[in-house]
Order: structure tokens, then sequence, then C-alpha cells
């Protein structure tokens, strides 16, 4: 008797560009046939002539399962790429066409296993400093703005960033740097103490990331100005100042259990980017009710670039920014109580 | 004369100014047809579109566009786009009807003939980031009408690239005034609309609805050009007004904004325009926004080739 499909798998079911973009909330659990009728597309054709062939309609599909199950969209300009990815696990699989590895996907008992090794075959994970500037300069032109504004009240000149799975710590000092870059620009932000919390569950990329030496490579998008002021040399590559790595502070967790993530509160701002499409729908559920714990009224969770949390939570509001989008924390109103 | 007073007369002299601005502006738009870069077969062919498709002569079109060959040549090139949906490379103007449909090269003449209403010499800011705006909002219209089912995608096209027609009428008639607009939005950061009311008293809605009206354009293209900055108040094509009101956003966050940073957050379910169409349409509350915002970065990228593309072939 085939095995019932996560909800998440049922919720992210739509139809392609050229289709109604619905979820199916409230839908009846489907079987795998139904569920397979369903994620078929139309293909977006006028997007794909500009590559000179026409796509094939099952890469396509597999983007949208990817899409459904992690999370992680891949535009039609990534698709060749999601294609060599495909095609590495296809060789790894035995699958001689898209349509037999999108059954491997869809049909098989270890689909889910597989779509995990094909999100890890995308290698998202690699990092570099300043990887999404636009999420940067959201951060510090229109959220840190609004924050400064909800908590303008003495004491409470304390502004609190999360890094959740900060790998080797490119993404919290990059936060780090656009903070201070922010403080010593406007006036009004002096009195206010900044904060990065970097956590990750693996020890040894902790460790790198208190050393603070990156190569060159990994410094290529930072801005020149800041490449002076927040780097030093260091034999043939380069580390973070003292004074950037003091205002992060590095610590293991695992977003995975509970009591680990409980400590963590009173965030203003969180940043996971490409971690969520490692988990399965229930983990990613439950770490987004923990985010949600964590943050203050109002607080944002930034996800990766092509990340979406459609269907995984009720309790976040996407919002767009120049360039980038971001999550912010619904309050329920509850009149006795205040904000909840 | 004490303080409230002056400050009265100050406010009467400034409604005055406003209203000879507007009334500067009707009188200049009158002659609009006069201008000679303004091709002759723009209004019959505004006309000849609002006709229904069977009612439409190929071989009216066909003429009308051969008529100027710069004009030929850069359909065609549009035509050729991957934007516009071609099956195979079009050389012809009949060759372009029949692979792409009436419908569609209607849509891309019409384009091709306002890139052209203002010469660039004209432009107070750089007409390939108008263009690219104007462009990025009619496709973005017409696809989010395709998502939510909307009866007339194609009507969602032309009114996502006619809405800021006002900035075309002030870039023609008020150079000076509309140039020190653009200078206020671009040091501030601020919405064109919020700008030229700082500046001008007037906004682009109303120099746009005093065109539209002078060319007489059908009552929802007045609508949507008049009201995509106010949809509520829009009594008149709600519907429109809301889907092209919404792209314009959208297109603003995404890269085909007026070529500055607007340091806003927008929240779409918080949008009046939102609330309209979720009335409309309740299937609306399970729209994934998410996925189709990523999903226009991909006509970010073609809009911007296609349209530097056209001004760097001269338009």
């Amino acid at each position: 008797m085939p095995c019932r499909l996560r909800r998440r798998w049922l919720l992210r079911v739509s139809d392609g560009i050229d289709g109604p973009l619905l979820g199916s909330k409230g839908a009846p659990q489907l079987t795998h046939g139904e569920l397979r009728m369903r994620t078929e597309t139309a293909v977006p054709a006028e997007n794909w002539r500009r590559l000179g062939k026409a796509p094939d309609p099952y890469l396509q599909r597999i983007r949208d399962v990817v899409y459904q199950v992690a999370g992680i969209f891949q535009s039609d300009e990534n698709l060749p790429f999601l294609e060599e990815c495909a095609r590495k696990r296809m060789q790894a699989v035995d699958a001689n066409s898209l349509r037999q590895y999108y059954d491997r996907l869809t049909v098989r008992r270890d689909r889910e296993a597989e779509l995990h090794r094909l999100v890890g075959e995308m290698n998202l994970g690699e990092t570099c400093f300043f990887r999404n500037p636009l999420q940067l300069e959201a951060l510090r032109r229109v959220v840190l703005p609004a924050i400064c504004q909800d908590k303008n009240r003495p004491p409470c000149h304390h502004v609190r960033v999360w890094s959740a799975g900060c790998a080797t710590g490119e993404e919290p000092y990059s936060l780090a740097m656009s903070l201070m870059e922010t403080m010593e620009a406007e006036e009004t932000l002096q009195e206010w103490t900044f904060e990065v919390l970097a956590t990750d569950w693996n020890n040894g990329f902790l460790e790198k990331a208190k050393e603070g030496i990156y190569s060159l490579h990994a410094l290529r998008h930072v801005p020149p100005s800041l490449q002076q002021k927040c780097f030093r040399p260091c034999r043939d590559q380069f580390q973070v100042t003292d004074e950037v790595k003091a205002m992060v502070s590095f610590h293991p967790l695992n977003l995975l259990e509970e009591h680990s993530v409980s400590w963590a509160k009173d965030m203003d701002a969180i940043f996971c980017c490409n971690v969520l499409i490692h988990f399965d729908g229930s983990a990613q559920r439950q770490t987004i009710q923990r985010f949600h714990d964590s943050l203050l009224p109002n607080g944002y969770l930034f996800v990766g670039n092509s990340e979406s949390l459609y269907g995984v939570s009720d309790n976040f509001r996407l919002v767009h920014f120049p360039g980038s989008t971001a999550y912010r924390k619904v309050c329920l109103q509850s009149p006795a109580a205040g904000v909840i | 004369m004490n303080k409230t007073e002056n400050t009265q007369i100050k406010q009467n002299e400034e409604k005055a100014e406003e209203r000879d601005l507007k009334e500067l502006l009707r009188s200049r738009i009158k002659d609009i047809d006069s201008i000679p870069t303004i091709p002759a077969i723009l209004r019959p062919l505004l006309h000849y579109m609002e006709q229904t498709v069977d009612q439409i002569e190929v071989q009216k079109i066909v003429e009308l566009v051969s008529c100027d060959e710069s004009i030929t040549a850069q359909c065609l090139h549009m035509a050729n786009s991957p934007l516009f949906g071609r099956t195979h490379e079009v050389d012809t103007v009949r060759g372009a009807v029949i692979a792409l449909g009436v419908r569609k090269l209607r849509d891309i003449l019409l384009s091709c003939l306002l890139v052209r209403l203002a010469p660039k010499e004209r432009w107070a800011m750089d007409p390939v980031i108008f263009w690219q705006h104007s462009f990025g909002c009619a496709l973005v219209s017409r696809q989010f009408a395709r998502k939510i089912n909307y009866h007339d995608p194609e009507r969602a096209y032309l009114a996502g690239l006619l809405h800021d027609l006002g900035e075309v009428v002030n870039c023609i008639f008020l150079p000076e005034e509309f140039r020190a607009t653009v200078e206020k939005a671009c040091t501030e950061q601020l919405p064109f609309f919020e700008a030229e009311q700082a500046t001008l008293g007037l906004t682009h809605c109303d120099s746009g609805k005093m065109l539209a009206q002078h060319w007489g354009l059908a009552e929802e293209l007045t609508s949507v050009i008049f009201y995509h900055h106010d949809v509520e108040q829009a009594k008149l094509h709600p519907v429109l007004v809301a889907i092209v009101s919404l792209s314009d956003t959208l297109c603003r966050m995404r890269g085909l904004g007026y070529g500055f940073y607007e340091p806003k957050q927008t929240d779409f379910l918080d949008d009046p325009a939102w609330r309209i169409l979720t009335r409309e349409y309740p299937h609306m509350a399970e729209f994934d926004l998410a996925r189709f915002t990523f999903e226009l970065d991909e006509y970010t990228l073609q809009v911007r080739e296609l349209v530097s593309s056209i001004f760097s072939k001269g338009s």
C-alpha cells in the first residue's frame, strides 16, 4: 500500500508559469498518481525559446517538485543548471531519462532522500561575503530604520540579529559590517548597540569562523571601502578585524533541537539562507515556528534568494524590498494580553 | 496682516498656480498631434485597436505599419523577441501577423509607436529606464491577469503599457518643471507621483488622463491611467486598475523601477489593490506570490535586453 505523502507535498502544487498559481490548501490528500497528474505543468514556451530549444517537460516538473518539497525555486534562466545537477544524479541512480528521474523523485519510496541528494548537488551551501547585497541593503535602509523607530524608547537601544546556519562565518560578518557601516553613517544611531548571534551545528565550521581568515575570492563582493576597513592581510589571505569580530558571537546550535534553540530570544531579524531546503517538511515547520518564537513582534526572517515559505507557515507574511524579500512575523492580537 | 492671512494668501496663490499649470497643460495637449515626432499612424491605430479582433483586417494593419520603414524594422525586431512568443523567425509584417496573431502584433505595434512619442532629447529621465518600466509593467500585468484568470490578459498588457502615459506628457509639455521633479525624486528617493505632487501640484495621473481623454482612449484605460496610484477611488474597472497597480509596484520592487533605490517595504496583502482582487477572486487567498516574484525575474532580464536593443538601434 503506498504511503501517504506529507502535507507539504500537497500544499506546493502549482501549475507552472502559464497556469493558475494557486496552492491547494485544504485539498484532500492525493495518491501518488493524482499528485503526479497535478504537478505536470504547462511548458512556459515563451521563456524557453531564447535558449534555442524546447525544454524537456520533465525538467520543469522536477523544478516544481524541488520547489514543493525543498522550497527553492529555479528560474527558467537556471533550468540548464538544474538539468546539469539532475543529470549527475541520473548517472548515480542509473536513470536513463529525465522522465525516469522524475519518477525516482515522485514515486519511489526513497524519493525524498533522492530529492535532498539533488538539492545537495546544487551546492547552495557555498557562500561568500555579501553574497546577497540587496538583502543587506534592505536590512540597512529599510529594516533597521523600521526596527529603530519601533524600539526608540530608552533603554532599548539594542538590535539583535541572528545568523542561523552561519557555516564558516561569511554571512554574520557581512551582517556586522553592514550594521557597522550604517551605525557610522547615521548620527541618530550613535547610541545604539548591535549584536550578531551566529550559530551552526558544525564545530569545525565555527572554529574556522572564529578565526576569521578568508581567501581573496571570498571577499570578491565586499565593497572596496569595507575591504580596507574590515580586513587585514594575514599571510597570503585576509583576516576580519577585531572590531568586526567583537560584534559577532559564535555558538554551536542544532536548529532541530528545541532546547538548543530556546535561549535565542528577542531577535529583531533572523537570517537563515539555504538551510531549510535541506530539512524535511516537518523539520521545516518546527524550525520556522522556533524562529517565530525567537523573534520580537514584527521581527523579520530572511531566507535564501530563491527560497519560499509558501505553505510552510501562516505565522509570517511575505514582504518585498527592492530586489529582495523577507518574511515578517505575524502578531496575533489578544485583547486581554496585547500582542502575543 | 497676520500670519494666518499670509498662509491663506500663499495657499490661494499655490492653488491658482496649480490651476494655471493644469490649464496650460490642457491647452498644450490639444497641439499634440502637430508635433512632428508623433507618428501619424498612432492615433488611427489607437482607435482601430478598440475594435474586436474579428473586425480587424490584417491588410489594414500591414498597410498602417508598412508606411514607415523604421517602425516596420522595430516592429519586426520586437516580434522576434521571446517575450512575444514567436514560433519562428519573421521577416515581414504580414509574416508577423500570421505567426503571432493580430492581438500580439497590435501590442507590439503600439509599444513601438509609444517609444517614439517623445524624442530622446526631450526626456528629463533616461527613456530606456522609463520604457523598461512600462514594458515590464505591461508584461507583468498580462501574466498576473492570466494567473488569476482575469478574462482579458491582452487588455491588461495594454493598460500596463499605458499606465504611466502621463510621464511622457510631462516630458513633452512641461520639460523644465518635470526635470526638477525627476531630480527631486532621484535625490530624495521618492516615488514619482509624490515628487510631482510636491513640485508640480499635479501628477502624471492627471496629465495622462488629459491625453487619454483627448485621444478618446477607452474608459478602462483612462481609469487605469488616472487611478493606478489611488486604486480605491476607481469606480470604473477597479479590477483592471488593481492588476496594473500591483504589477507597477512589483516591477519597482524587482529591478524594473525608475532607476533608483526606493527604500520601502511592501506587504502586498495590505495593499488596497490586493483587497480588491481578493474580493473579486476569492482564490487569490491561495496565490503563491513568492513563486510569482521569482518567475518575474526572468522577465526583468528579457525586458532590459529588448528595450536596450530598441534604443541602441535608435528610435
